[in-house]
C-alpha cells in the first residue's frame, strides 16, 4: 500500500516535470500566438486540447504552464524552507524565552494570508508578476516550516542521544547537524511536498485573481480565469488546467507521504519486533 | 592529583523544575540539597525510586542539567556555572550510559558513527592522549563491549536490546574516560541480558580502574557492582555508606522498604 | 479440575516473516490457576497474549485452537470477541500510559468497561462500584483518582487503575503482559501485592507474562518457558527452580538469582547452560 502511494505520486509529479522539460525546447505552437479564426476550436489532430477564446493552442499553454507551476513551487518552497526550518530548529534548541519568542513571531506571520502579502507586494512593486506571487507564497509558508521543524526538534532534543552527545562535549552546532537535521528531515520533507502542492494551488489562485502571473504568460490559474468566460461554449477548456492543477497537488502530497515511509530506516527493513 | 581532592564534590545542590500542568503545578524540587563526594576509583550506587531525583543528580554531574543552586566541582573546578567550552576536563574524562538504548542511540545513525561520536567532540580531541585513529578505536571498543565487528554497519533497530546497550557502553568507552556515569543501565533489559551487561560493567570498571557512578532502583544490582551507596528519597540523600553495610544493616526505613521490594524467587506462594 | 483455557497447536505467523513467530504451542489453564509465561524478548510471549485476546494486527495469521470455557475463540468474529474481552477475560498491559486514553478521566474509563458489559446499571451505581474497585487496588483516595487524567497519575497509580479495569467485571481469566516491567522495584512490589489479592478476591485465573522469573514466582504456582516461539519446558515453579530438564531453563533460573552470587563475582549467563547456535538450523 505504501509503495502504491509513492508510485502514484511519482507518476503525477513526473507528468508535470516532463511537461515542463518539453516546454523548454518545444511546444506545438507559440503559446501566445493569437489566431482569431481558430478561436474555441474543439480538440483535433492540429490542436490536441483545442484552442482558447483568442485561438491560442491550449496544449502549448499547458506545457508552458507546467514550467511556471514548478518554478513557483520550487522558489516559494525554497524560501519557506530555507527561512522556516533554521528558525524552527533554533527555536526548538534554544531554551525557554528565546524559543518561545521566535515561535510567537512566526505565529503572527501565520495570520497573514498569502493573498494579502501578494497584494501588498504587487502594490509596492507597482505590478503583479510571477515573482511577487512566489515571494508572497514563500513568505507565507515560512511559519508552517518553522512550526513543523520546531515541534520535531523539540522531540529530538528530549532524546537521550542528544544528552549523550552533550555529555561528550559535542556543541550545539554539531548536535543540530548530526542529530537534529537528520531526524527532522522526514517531517520537513513531507512538509516540503505538501507546501509544494499548496504553493501551486496558491499561485493558481493568485493568477486567477489577477495578482499573480501576468496575462501574457500562460499559468494554469490564469488559464482557468480566461476559460470561465466560455464555461457554456467550451467547458473542456476549464477542465484541462483544473485537472493538471489537481494532478500536481495530489502528486506532491502522495510523494511526500511515500518518501517519509521510504526514508525511515525502521520501516525499510520491515522487521517485526516482539 | 592529591588523594584528598574528590573527583566530584557536590555541596547543597538543588534543582527545581516548573510544572505547568497537573496537580502540584508550580515549582517542584527534584534534588533538594544534596552533599556528596565521589573519590577517584570509587564505585558509587545512587538508589531510589522514580521521582527521587537520582537521575537529575547524575545529569547535573554530567553538566547536562544545571543546578538551580549549590556547587558542583569536578577535580576542584566548578562545573555548575561553567561555559560549555570550559568543561573540557569534564567532557574529555567523563562519559555516560543511559537507561533506554532506544532513546540514547540515534535511530538514523549507524553503529560505527554512534560509537565514534565522542571522538569527534572538540573537547575530547583537545585532550592530548585521546585516541586519534577513530576506525582502530571503533574496532577496539566493539571488542571490549563483546560485540561483533560487523555490527558497525548496522542501525540500532537491527540489534537486540542487549546489543544496543553494549553499543551505548562502547560509545562511552571510546574516548577512554576515567569516570563512567550510568543511569539505570540495566532496567530496560531482560533479566537474562542483565547478567551479561552487569558482567561487562564489572570487568570494565575493574580492568580500567574507572570511577563509576551507577543510578538504579534495584539495590541488588547496585550491591553487585558498587562498593558504596547513597539512598535518595524525595530529592535528599537519606542514607549512605559502604554497600555491604547498608545492604545488611539498613538504618533508614526507606532503605528497608527498598530492600524488601527487591523480588526474589519464591518457590511457594504464601 | 475444569479446564478454563485450552490452547492447542497454536501457530501465529506474520506477513513477510520466513518462520512463524509462534510455532505450534499447547497448554491448558484451570479455573483459578495462575500460570507464568516466561521468556526473553522475541520469544513470542507477548504475541501469545495478543493472540489469546484476539488483538493481533491484520498482518498476523492465527491457526490452531484456543478454547475458553469450552468455546472456540479462533475464527470468532470481532464483535463476538469484543463481548468476551473485558467480561470473561481481560488484560493488563505493560505500559499503562499507552493503554489508557489520555483525554478521558480514569474513572470514566473504568466505568466504561462496566457499562459495556452490564447495560442495566445506573450511572450513580457504576460510579460507586468504580470507586470501590479503585480502593481495592490500593488507591484510597478513589474519588480524586477517578476524576484525574492519566498524566496526572504516577506510573504505579496508572498500573493500579489498569488492574482495577481488568478486575472490575470479575472475569474468569486475566492476562498480564509484563505488568510491572516499567515500574520501580518498590512500586512493583506494591502492584504485585494488589494483583495477588485482587486475583484471590475475584477468584480469577491468571496468565502472567514476564521475562523475570523472580517476579513470576511472586504470583504464580506454575510456569511455562518459551523460547523462539516454542514451549521448551513447563511445570511448577518449585520443580523448575531445582530440577529443570531443559538447559535453557536452567540458564534462565541462574540469571534470575542475583542474590546467590557474591558481589562483583561473575554472573552466570544463559550461554553457560545453553548454546543458542544448536537451535539455529
Amino acid at each position: 500500500m505504501r509503495r502504491a502511494g509513492l508510485i502514484a505520486g511519482t507518476a503525477c509529479v513526473g507528468v508535470v516535470v516532463v511537461m515542463a522539460l518539453v516546454a523548454l525546447f518545444w511546444t506545438p505552437y507559440d503559446p501566445g500566438q493569437v489566431e482569431a479564426s481558430q478561436a474555441l476550436a474543439q480538440p483535433s489532430a492540429a490542436h490536441l486540447f483545442g484552442t482558447d477564446g483568442f485561438g491560442r493552442d491550449i496544449f502549448s499553454q499547458l506545457l508552458v504552464g507546467a514550467r511556471i507551476c514548478l518554478q513557483v513551487g520550487i522558489v516559494s518552497v525554497a524560501i519557506g524552507a530555507l527561512v522556516g526550518v533554521p528558525l524552527g530548529i533554533w527555536a526548538g534548541m534554544a531554551p525557554g524565552r528565546i524559543g518561545r519568542a521566535i515561535m510567537r513571531v512566526s505565529d503572527v506571520l501565520y495570520a497573514f494570508p498569502a493573498l494579502l502579502l501578494a497584494i501588498l507586494l504587487a502594490a509596492a512593486r507597482g505590478s503583479a508578476s510571477t515573482g511577487t506571487a512566489m515571494v508572497a507564497i514563500g513568505v507565507s509558508t515560512v511559519p508552517a516550516f518553522a512550526r513543523v521543524a520546531h515541534g520535531a526538534t523539540r522531540s529530538v532534543m528530549a532524546r537521550d542521544y542528544v544528552a549523550a552527545a552533550r555529555a561528550s562535549g559535542i556543541g550545539w552546532g554539531g548536535i543540530a547537524r548530526t542529530h537534529v537535521l537528520v531526524n527532522i528531515a522526514p517531517v520537513v520533507l513531507v512538509q516540503t511536498s505538501t507546501s509544494f502542492g499548496l504553493a501551486i494551488l496558491a499561485e493558481a489562485g493568485l493568477s486567477y485573481l489577477g495578482i499573480g502571473t501576468a496575462p501574457t504568460t500562460p499559468s494554469w490559474g490564469r488559464m482557468l480565469y480566461d476559460a470561465q468566460k466560455y464555461l457554456y461554449q467550451a467547458p473542456l477548456q476549464l477542465l484541462w488546467p483544473g485537472m493538471f492543477i489537481a494532478v500536481a497537488v495530489l502528486g506532491f502530497n502522495l510523494l511526500g507521504d511515500g518518501l517519509r515511509d521510504a526514508l525511515d530506516p525502521r520501516l525499510r527493513t520491515g522487521r517485526h519486533d516482539d | 592529583m592529591s588523594e584528598s581532592t574528590p573527583e566530584f564534590a557536590l555541596r547543597e545542590v538543588r534543582r527545581t523544575f516548573h510544572r505547568r500542568r497537573g496537580r502540584g503545578a508550580g515549582t517542584v524540587a527534584a534534588v533538594d540539597g544534596v552533599d556528596l563526594d565521589v573519590m577517584a576509583g570509587q564505585r558509587l550506587g545512587i538508589v531510589g525510586e522514580s521521582g527521587s531525583g537520582k537521575s537529575t543528580l547524575l545529569r547535573m554531574m554530567a553538566a547536562i542539567v544545571a543546578p538551580t543552586s549549590g556547587r558542583i566541582s569536578f577535580r576542584g573546578h566548578r562545573i555548575d556555572s561553567a561555559r560549555p567550552r570550559d568543561l573540557g576536563a569534564l567532557r574529555s574524562s567523563v562519559q555516560m550510559v543511559f537507561q533506554d538504548p532506544n532513546s540514547s542511540l540515534d535511530p538514523r545513525m549507524k553503529v560505527a558513527d554512534i560509537v565514534t561520536e565522542p571522538l569527534r567532540s572538540p573537547l575530547v580531541r583537545g585532550r592530548g592522549d585521546a585516541p586519534a585513529d577513530r576506525r582502530a578505536r571503533l574496532v577496539e571498543v566493539l571488542a571490549e563491549a563483546e560485540l561483533e565487528p560487523d555490527i558497525a554497519r548496522r542501525y540500532p533497530h537491527e540489534l537486540s536490546g542487549g546489543q544496543r546497550q553494549r553499543v551505548a557502553i562502547a560509545r562511552a568507552l571510546a574516548p577512554e574516560p576515567d569516570v563512567l556515569l550510568a543511569d539505570e543501565p540495566v532496567s530496560a533489559l531482560d533479566v537474562s541480558v542483565r547478567a551479561h551487561v552487569l558482567n561487562l560493567f564489572v570487568d570494565l570498571v575493574r580492568a580500567r580502574g574507572l570511577t563509576f557512578v551507577l543510578v538504579g532502583h534495584d539495590l541488588a544490582v547496585v550491591r553487585h557492582v558498587c562498593d558504596s551507596v547513597a539512598v535518595m528519597q524525595a530529592g535528599r540523600v537519606v542514607e549512605s555508606g559502604p554497600v555491604e553495610q547498608v545492604y545488611r544493616n539498613p538504618r533508614h526505613d526507606y532503605t528497608k522498604t527498598l530492600l524488601a521490594s527487591v523480588p526474589s524467587i519464591r518457590a511457594h506462594r504464601g | 479440575m475444569t479446564e478454563l483455557l485450552s490452547v492447542e497447536n497454536m501457530v501465529v505467523g506474520f506477513e513477510g516473516a520466513s518462520r512463524p513467530t509462534i510455532g505450534g504451542i499447547s497448554f491448558t489453564l484451570r479455573a483459578g490457576q495462575r500460570l507464568g509465561l516466561i521468556g526473553e524478548s522475541g520469544s513470542g510471549k507477548s504475541v501469545t497474549a495478543l493472540a489469546l485476546m484476539g488483538l493481533l494486527p491484520d498482518t498476523a495469521h492465527l491457526s490452531g485452537s484456543v478454547r475458553l470455557a469450552g468455546r472456540e475463540l479462533v475464527g470468532l468474529g470481532d464483535a463476538k470477541m469484543a463481548r468476551i474481552r473485558g467480561r470473561e477475560m481481560s488484560m493488563v498491559f505493560q505500559e499503562p500510559m499507552t493503554a489508557l486514553d489520555p483525554t478521558m478521566r480514569v474513572g470514566r474509563q473504568v466505568a466504561e468497561v462496566v457499562r459495556l458489559h452490564c447495560a442495566r446499571t445506573g450511572s450513580g451505581h457504576t460510579r460507586e462500584r468504580v470507586c470501590r474497585m479503585l480502593e481495592e487496588v490500593g488507591l484510597p483516595d478513589a474519588e480524586r483518582i477517578a476524576d484525574s487524567y492519566p498524566f496526572q497519575l504516577s506510573g504505579g497509580q496508572r498500573q493500579r487503575v489498569m488492574v482495577a479495569m481488568a478486575l472490575i467485571n470479575r472475569p474468569e481469566l486475566i492476562i498480564c503482559d509484563e505488568p510491572t516491567t516499567a515500574l520501580d522495584v518498590t512500586v512493583q512490589a506494591r502492584v504485585l501485592d494488589v494483583l495477588d489479592r485482587g486475583l484471590r478476591e475475584v477468584g480469577a485465573a491468571c496468565l502472567f507474562i514476564s521475562h523475570d522469573l523472580a517476579v513470576v514466582s511472586q504470583i504464580c504456582d506454575d510456569v511455562i518457558v518459551m523460547y523462539r516461539g516454542q514451549i521448551v519446558e513447563a511445570g511448577p515453579v518449585a520443580v523448575l527452580l531445582d530440577h529443570a530438564r531443559h538447559p535453557y531453563t536452567r540458564g534462565l533460573v541462574a540469571t534470575a538469582r542475583l542474590d546467590e552470587v557474591a558481589p562483583g563475582a561473575r554472573l552466570r549467563v544463559i550461554e553457560d547452560f545453553w548454546d543458542a547456535s544448536q537451535e539455529r538450523r
